[in-house]
């Protein structure tokens, strides 16, 4: 298995948490088509945004989005998600320098590091054997025990919210945590190798070698993987595109039209409406993958759109 | 009057200096042979002056352009020791000085990296951050060593030196030692935005157009720089704009200035460092005493070091100064921290008006100033870069609040509000609302508080 060095990011972990508010499913669907911005999406509204996209996205005009149209599209989208997600990354890393350095010298010294890496060992260590094991259960999340102050059938908040593009390593699950510092592959982790991972990585990031991380430092060797994981991560995300397109393709011509388009639209835009009210919102809720055998109800109420969008889009 | 005619009939009789009025001299021009100008108002220029001058800037800019086969810089580049003519071993020192204290956010060592950009612009390859960051890398970690009294610089074999950043503020130094050379103590010299204004009893009018309007401002004994990174490529011929960050090799556009130093290469320096770092970074690196600096973000707000506004005269019609003193409890407490603050000033709808004081420099603890992070900071990305400072235990803070809003424009109103809000680690958390008539009511207010809050004074 690869040695994929990263820094245990365990701020988050050690300050006190709150329940986050996670991005609502339809995020994506309302703040993309949302042209007057009220965190609304009727059916009206939608229609008439995904209009404006396909023939944005037809560059050359002849009314058929083809496979480098449709992909040129999307690395635009992206490329500004990718910009926003690194700008919010960095600038998070700029808070953990901070509050590593926990005698605010303007230096993290090895002592400071190593203190944030044994509360993050100690905290996925559950048993307290000094050994983490692939096999070993999920540390509880801290902020739990404040749950049970909360009332049963109190929802979460949820926020409109793009879902991060970019995800860099996690260490807030046992899968992370393996990731990120099983070294020899052996599906566990000792406390040397856990060490020796971040040693490393202290070494690296040391560039004047004079034992001590300035701000700088921090920083700047964590653009470097951070970097990387967006070059790695746009790569997939283009060639999902390829796919996605591959597969509304029917006819494989290479050429979707505007129904095709519109169709494909509406298949999602149903998807989201959970409530059925023809309107997607945060009031929606959260739309879950179902089981095969409730798919083909899902099937039958896509043709009653499609007839729908088939009147809509003559 | 009288005064005036005499002192012009006088001036008639000798060359003279003026007392305390703008001077109006010949202007001379000198072209560098990129497109760009060294204009010189001085008394009239002897003809031996001139040459001297027009040789100067020609060997300046020659020596400096790392594609002329010939050039010292292109010397310095070939070889791992160098020795270098006084003018160059002393830009050489001082941007090595400058580098050492930025951690390289300023640097002459990036030619490399300016390759590789120039190679992007010409079509000639990509540009990519990773590979950006690991020129500007190598180049931080190269080994020099300079020798002040043989002059001799000493390098790594991989490091290539460029002072393109630098040039006008080096022909701008030669020169001003050349005419102290021959006592011509009255001048104005000028390339681009980078001025150079003579001491003694010259003063000099000067443009800015800081804060969005424009300022006059009368100068004198001071190099003034201005620089607005989002108005320029970030290298010659790109469409990114913005100032190269030296220590990543990426565009940035932080902040707009307005410097005035004693010293050409610092001046521009500072400004270049503006443009790339935070507020807060660069306002460290200033002598306050004798360096000044006006900033201004994308958003038009503006930020001054200590002394700048005395130092240029800039002021608004009705300078107002409410002296505004908040002050902290005496705790005998062993773990008494911080304690975090914020001081702001709104209308009486609660609008930002300005922010005049922060105490405190990470987020998550600012984030205890409710109301404040609420309303002001979590809507405002770069504030607390701008503002925020250490804390300081429980000294008082004290401000004088000049009139101004955050864009550097009078507040026209009367009925305002004072904001104080006070949080202490291992403390609670105290929040104030004063209200104030600036223009009505100027009699001093004292303002009792409770918990982490002692008490407001307030004077006009």
């Amino acid at each position: 298995m690869r040695t994929r060095a990263s820094l245990l990011i365990l701020t988050a972990l050690t300050a006190p948490q709150a329940l986050l508010a996670a991005p609502h499913s339809a995020s994506g669907i309302i703040l993309t088509y949302d042209l007057n911005q009220d965190q609304k999406l009727p059916l009206e509204e939608f229609v008439a945004a995904r209009r404006d996209r396909f023939a944005a996205t037809d560059t050359d005009n002849n009314g058929i989005v083809d496979e480098s149209e449709y992909v040129y599209e999307w690395e635009g989208k992206i490329t500004q998600r990718f910009a926003e997600d690194r700008k919010a990354s960095v600038k998070q890393t700029h808070v953990r320098f901070k509050a590593i350095d926990k005698d605010e010298d303007g230096f993290i010294s090895p002592e400071e590091l190593n203190a944030i890496g044994q509360r993050g060992f100690d905290y996925m260590d559950a048993d307290k054997d000094g050994l983490i094991l692939a096999s070993d259960p999920e540390p509880k999340r801290r902020g739990e025990s404040d749950k049970k102050d909360k009332k049963a059938d109190e929802k979460p908040q949820r926020t409109l919210a793009q879902r991060p593009l970019l995800r860099m390593p996690t260490t807030h699950s046992i899968k992370g945590f393996m990731d990120l510092y099983d070294s020899n592959g052996d599906e566990k982790v000792t406390q040397e190798e856990f060490q020796n991972v971040r040693d490393e990585h202290f070494k690296r990031s040391d560039e004047n070698n004079d034992g001590l991380l300035t701000e700088q430092e921090y920083v700047l060797e964590f653009e470097d993987r951070l970097d990387k994981q967006i070059e790695k991560s746009y790569e997939a995300q283009v060639k999902q595109a390829y796919v996605r397109f591959g597969v509304l393709d029917k006819n494989e011509d290479k050429a979707m039209t505007f129904s095709e388009y519109m169709q494909s639209g509406f298949r999602s835009f149903t998807r989201h409406d959970t409530n059925e009210d023809g309107l997607i919102s945060l009031e929606d809720p959260i739309y879950k993958r179902k089981p095969k055998s409730e798919s083909k109800k899902d099937e039958d109420k896509q043709g009653d759109t499609a007839t729908v969008i088939a009147k809509a889009t003559r | 009057m009288a005064n005036k005619y005499l002192t012009a009939a006088l001036c008639a009789a000798t060359l003279c200096i003026f007392i305390n009025k703008t001077f109006a001299q010949s202007s001379s021009s000198f072209s560098l042979n990129n497109g760009e100008q060294l204009t010189i108002t001085t008394n009239p220029l002897t003809e031996l002056n001139r040459t001297a001058i027009q040789n100067i800037v020609d060997d300046t800019v020659f020596n400096l352009d790392n594609r002329a086969p010939e050039s010292l810089v292109n010397q310095l580049n070939s070889t791992t020791d160098f020795a270098a003519p006084e003018w160059l071993f002393s830009a050489i020192a001082q941007c090595e000085r400058w580098h050492q204290k930025t951690e390289s956010r300023f640097s002459c060592r990036n030619g490399n990296l300016k390759q590789y950009w120039h190679d992007y612009v010409h079509g000639q390859g990509l540009l990519e951050r990773r590979e950006a960051r690991k020129l500007a890398r190598s180049a931080r970690v190269a080994k020099v060593t300079l020798s002040a009294d043989t002059r001799q610089v000493v390098t790594d074999s991989e490091l290539v030196w460029d002072f393109g950043d630098l040039t006008q503020a080096i022909i701008l130094q030669r020169i001003i030692d050349y005419l102290a050379s021959q006592d011509i103590t009255a001048y104005h010299l000028q390339i681009g935005l980078l001025n150079a204004f003579s001491g003694h009893d010259t003063t000099w009018p000067h443009q800015t157009s800081l804060a969005g309007n424009q300022q006059s401002l009368t100068l004198r004994n001071t190099i003034s720089y201005e620089i607005a990174p989002w108005q320029q490529s970030a290298y010659q011929g790109s469409t990114e704009q913005g100032v190269i960050s030296h220590n990543d090799g990426w565009p940035a556009s932080k902040f707009a200035s307005h410097v005035l130093s004693e010293n050409p290469i610092d001046a521009v320096v500072l400004g270049y460092l503006a443009a790339s770092n935070t507020s807060r970074f660069v306002l460290s690196l200033l002598d306050s005493e004798k360096q000044h600096l006006a900033l201004r973000d994308q958003q038009q707000r503006v930020y001054y070091s200590k002394h700048y506004q005395a130092f240029t005269g800039v002021s608004p019609a009705s300078m107002q100064q409410v002296k505004i003193r908040v002050r902290l409890p005496e705790f005998d407490i062993a773990d008494y921290q911080g304690p975090y603050a914020a001081v702001w000033i709104t209308d009486t709808e609660n609008k930002l008006l300005r922010n005049l004081h922060i105490r405190g420099t990470g987020e998550n603890w600012l984030k205890d100033l409710r109301t404040w992070w609420r309303k002001i900071a979590r809507k405002d990305d770069s504030l607390i870069d701008a503002m925020s400072g250490a804390t300081m235990g429980n000294k008082p803070i004290e401000v004088n609040w000049d009139g101004l809003d955050q864009y550097g424009k009078d507040v026209h109103l009367d009925n305002l509000l004072l904001h104080v809000e006070i949080a202490r680690e291992h403390g609670g958390r105290t929040y104030k609302k004063i209200p104030l008539s600036i223009r009505t009511d100027k009699s001093p207010l004292n303002v009792e508080g409770e918990n982490e809050l002692h008490s407001v004074q307030i004077a006009f």
